[in-house]
């Protein structure tokens, strides 16, 4: 082999290892933006949970706003390439079928208020749920990583 | 009432699917996962069952905690299983990268 074809095959060799790094990487890489986002978010939830031993009439407007937040949010993560672990989390925070954030909103709009140890509870659980998703998004690899 | 076998139990059953739709590499995480959440749930739902007795939280109140723990058991393995395919990503780039580094070097 001349040096001409010699090189030429150590340049495919290297290109394929570039390829076959970019297709396995299977989950999307660290954003700044969806983490902000995401503490941003957790801290207006609690706040607002926090009111849910209160009519929920009078709270109506910062829910709904709440909720137009978090659906911006999952929006996001499900936008992202290979991010369907994070887009599910969302899901199921936001889900009013389930039982975290979403499921609580849904109940305290349905009793009209809900009791301190309840909500004490319940708030429990969404900031570890929010805490969940935070952390994932710090444990991806960051773009100044990839090389 | 409630029983916490029961409970134990759907868990059981909920990581064994979760086990399957992520890979039996992240098997052992998954059931170790779950199982230190079934310990945490136990005390919870100790106190949990005390507050129903004193009357400070309905029946009702406490099955929606009890599924509330379920979807957060839910949450913690999803992060779990996210981070270790993270981690796989970032060591296996680092192996390509030092591969083909390598190769780099060989070119005269």
């Amino acid at each position: 082999m001349n040096n001409l074809a010699k090189w030429y095959s150590y340049l495919g060799i290297a290109v394929l290892l570039f390829s076959l790094s970019g297709c396995s990487n299977s989950i999307s890489l660290f954003s700044e933006q969806a983490y902000q986002q995401d503490i941003t978010l957790k801290v207006e939830s609690l706040a607002l949970m926090n009111k849910a031993d209160e009519p929920f009439k009078s709270h109506e407007k910062e829910v709904t706003e709440l909720n137009k937040n978090l659906d911006e949010a999952y929006e996001y993560a499900k936008g992202r390439p290979e991010n369907d672990i994070t887009t599910l989390q969302w899901k199921i925070m936001i889900s009013p079928d389930r039982h975290l954030l979403g499921g609580f909103l849904k109940r305290w709009k349905d009793k009209s208020s809900l009791s301190p140890f309840f909500i004490k509870e319940a708030r429990d659980q969404v900031s570890r749920a929010f805490d969940t998703i935070i952390e994932l998004e710090s444990g991806k690899m960051k773009p100044g990583e990839v090389k | 009432m409630i029983h916490f076998n029961d409970f134990l139990n759907t868990l059981k059953k909920n990581l064994g699917e979760l086990a399957k739709e992520y890979g039996s590499q992240y098997k052992d995480a998954i059931i170790k996962d779950g199982t230190d959440f079934a310990l945490q749930t136990h005390v919870k739902l100790d106190e949990w069952l005390q507050m129903v007795v004193k009357g400070q939280l309905t029946k009702d109140d406490l099955e929606y905690l009890l599924e509330g723990q379920k979807d957060l058991m839910r949450m913690e393995t999803l992060k779990n299983t996210g981070l270790a395919i993270a981690q796989k990503d970032k060591l296996q780039r680092a192996m390509l990268e030092t591969v083909a580094g390598s190769i780099f070097k060989m070119v005269p």
